[in-house]
């Protein structure tokens, strides 16, 4: 079989036959070129999108073996996929996939809620395949640093986790699928939200108590969200924003330690011993810069498909953090905000 | 059906269109078709349930697909000046074609130039040599010429819209006098603030959708805030309710040294950032030392005024918005201290400034 660029498709069985399902920016940004590191598997890869042009045209530039434009046309043909299609759509291309026995890397969130999460689990289980999740933050040297600090014990017991990260939405890519009825409602604490409660709950070990969720949707997507959470003894405040840029900043405190960093501190720590001088904690990596985590994650999902690794983030590790997702929506509550409500005002001269 | 039936609001991406929006919304004055460039810039008016539509105004066959079935749109789109009258001509054209009964298009207070004393509606507007403004000034030339055709068109001429949202007039404040260092010293900010509240701007969009004109004229008016403020006076206001320590500005003689010297780094950083933004990324990524010393490069040229504020905060003029009071009823629903409370209010929660401590 030729592809758009003239090369034949690999028939080498060790070669794994795989899927991206989705051509919007995070795949071209992140995975095809991560892939395109490995010739052999770029020549068998399927690019799957319904607007088959742009499948094509990244087939072109990175060398993809051929296009589709449904995922279900080609999963007969291949081991495992990639799932880069829009959030809300990530639950369902999953559960056809492993029920046919293919081997999946979602982007994240894996899905919205935590019966959804227990239906793929299972699903995957009986299937005798296995299920990844591209949580890009708990790749980040710093962040794994920190869940080695923490269960060491190098800061103590916690008492306080804050994160405050927001920057004006910028995502290159984004269409009509992230605001509005096909998002469902669902904006920046899916998005932000799905990297920072998944690293609250990773580190605390579990899904911690919600105590509020305060956001500023009006029946569509929320930009700002401020959210509550308690977990024995330890307070965490997380506050998320698609709409200014904040100080981005992180803060870990124990009773014998403290951490601060920056959001985007992905391979130094700074680490402040209660009574003692901050010292900088450099992460080991051998990545030079942030987009080489993502060779990472592709390197050893190759090796998944190939029998010779096990996930690097499997499913059940993003469950609780998923759980709490929902569970935010649920019990949401509007933020006061007087600078809205002083329209009936000026209307009223 | 509402008052004003389906409107569509271009450039409702922005802070001003995308107030429009929300409140045609809220106050069920209208049934919202919110147009944005693209969609990275509709985070802010998603949060509302009303339709949002692709609608780049230099873009005739996408426009025209946002303007089917509207019965009024109001222009608010920013582009670049030299595509401010294509792109309304496009605005235009697309309305008559698809029937939308009126058209309130926003120009701008800077048509008049950099004129002195108090000025009104009747006050000449010639070509300035000021790019902005001479847009500004060329698309109204165009409304008139359409409005001849019979196209019914308003032309609402802002001042300084300032307000929640709001980047250039107060966020970017907000940031400097959060950061502790006020480099505009007192000498230099006793011209006029001609400020007006984002929600002012929305009555006065309201009631150019609301009140009868006679065709064949597009009528300009400016809408102002009532109050005759200094930029000192709203500085100090701004810092005082966003609760920060009192301003400490720079000597003149500082400031103006500051001004001078940051000039070149200024233009250096943008033709850096232009050319090079993937090499400063990586550049950010492998070396901690590159990375805060461009945050500190970042911070200072932030907190440094351009040579041209100096003159700005001097000028002492005053935009009467007699007119739109007489022939719109408009009229300022805000003082400065409204505005810049609900200003802070917004700052505060969106992390402009640190967070006062909870109280119990």
């Amino acid at each position: 079989m030729m592809h758009p660029t003239g090369g034949e498709q690999t028939a080498d069985p060790f070669v794994p036959r795989l899927a991206v399902i989705g051509c919007g920016a995070i795949a071209e940004m992140f995975h095809l070129p991560a892939l395109a590191r490995h010739p052999a598997v770029m020549r068998n890869l399927v690019l799957v999108d319904p607007n088959r042009s742009r499948a094509e045209t990244l087939a072109g530039r990175f060398g993809a073996g051929r296009v589709a434009a449904d995922f279900r046309a080609v999963l007969d043909d291949i081991n495992g996929v990639i799932i880069t299609a829009p959030a809300q759509l990530h639950y369902q291309i999953a559960l056809d996939c492993l029920r046919n026995q293919k081997h999946v890397l979602c982007e994240k969130p894996l899905a919205n809620s935590a019966a959804e999460v227990d239906s793929l689990l299972a699903t995957t289980r009986q299937a005798g395949v296995t299920l990844s999740v591209n949580n890009t933050r708990r790749l980040y040297p710093s962040s794994r640093r920190i869940k080695q600090l923490i269960e060491d014990g190098a800061l103590g017991q916690l008492r306080r986790i804050e994160i405050v990260w927001g920057e004006k939405f910028d995502w290159p890519a984004a269409s009509a699928g992230y605001f509005g009825p096909l998002a469902q409602g669902k904006g920046v604490l899916l998005d932000k939200g799905s990297h920072a409660l998944d690293l609250v709950c990773w580190w605390l070990g579990r899904k911690p108590r919600l105590v509020a969720c305060n956001d500023d949707s009006f029946g569509g997507t929320e930009a700002v969200v401020s959210v509550a959470l308690e977990h024995d003894g330890c307070a965490a405040q997380l506050e998320l924003s698609w709409l200014a840029p904040y100080a981005n900043t992180l803060v870990i405190e124990g009773d014998r330690a403290r951490i601060e960093n920056q959001m985007y501190d992905w391979k130094t720590i700074r680490f402040i011993p209660r009574g003692r001088p901050a010292r900088t904690l450099r992460c080991h990596t051998r990545a030079r810069v942030l987009s080489e985590l993502g060779q990472e994650l592709i390197d050893n999902w190759i090796g998944v498909n190939t029998g010779t690794a096990a996930p690097l983030i499997p499913g059940e590790a993003v469950a609780p953090s998923i759980a709490l997702i929902e569970e935010c929506y649920a019990k949401r509550q509007r933020s006061a905000m007087p600078w809205h409500d002083a329209y009936r005002r000026s209307l009223h001269v | 059906m509402s008052e004003f039936g389906r409107v569509l609001i271009t450039g409702a991406g922005g802070f001003v269109g995308g107030r429009i929006a929300e409140v045609l919304h809220c106050a069920e004055l209208a049934e919202v078709r919110a147009g944005v460039r693209r969609w990275a810039s509709a985070a802010r008016i998603g949060r509302f349930p009303f339709e949002i539509a692709l609608c780049d105004v230099t873009d005739p066959a996408q426009l025209r697909a946002a303007m089917a079935g509207v019965r009024a749109v109001v222009h608010c789109a920013r582009t670049d000046n030299l595509q401010a009258t294509p792109a309304l001509r496009n605005v235009l054209e697309s309305a008559i074609e698809l029937g939308a009964q009126r058209v309130v298009h926003f120009s701008s207070a800077a048509v008049y130039g950099d004129v002195e004393g108090d000025v009104d509606d009747t006050a000449p507007v010639r070509p300035t040599g000021h790019a902005y403004g001479d847009a500004k000034l060329e698309t109204e030339a165009l409304c008139t010429d359409f409005a001849q055709r019979g196209l019914d068109i308003v032309v609402l001429r802002p001042t300084l819209v300032y307000g929640p949202y709001g980047d250039e007039w107060t966020g970017d404040y907000a940031r400097r006098m959060a950061r502790g260092l006020w480099m505009i010293p007192p000498e230099y900010c006793g011209g006029t603030a001609n400020l007006v509240y984002v929600d002012d701007v929305v009555q006065a969009v309201v009631r150019a959708l609301r009140t009868e004109h006679g065709r064949g004229n597009a009528c300009a008016y400016i809408i102002n805030g009532a109050e005759r403020v200094t930029w000192w006076q709203y500085f100090t206001a701004l810092n005082d309710a966003l609760g920060l320590p009192p301003l400490v500005a720079q000597s003149a003689v500082r400031s103006q040294f500051a001004a001078r010297v940051m000039q070149p780094v200024r233009g250096g950083a943008k033709l850096a950032l232009r050319h090079f933004p993937g090499a400063i990324r990586i550049l950010a990524q492998r070396s901690t030392m590159a990375k805060a010393l461009m945050k500190q490069a970042e911070s200072a040229i932030r907190q440094t005024p351009t040579l041209q504020e100096f003159d700005f905060y001097q000028r002492k003029v005053f935009f009467s918005s007699a007119r739109a009071q007489q022939f719109l009823g408009y009229a300022s629903a805000f003082s400065m201290a409204d505005g810049v409370e609900l200003s802070a209010a917004w700052l505060r929660h969106n992390h402009y400034v640190p967070r006062r401590p909870a109280t119990a």
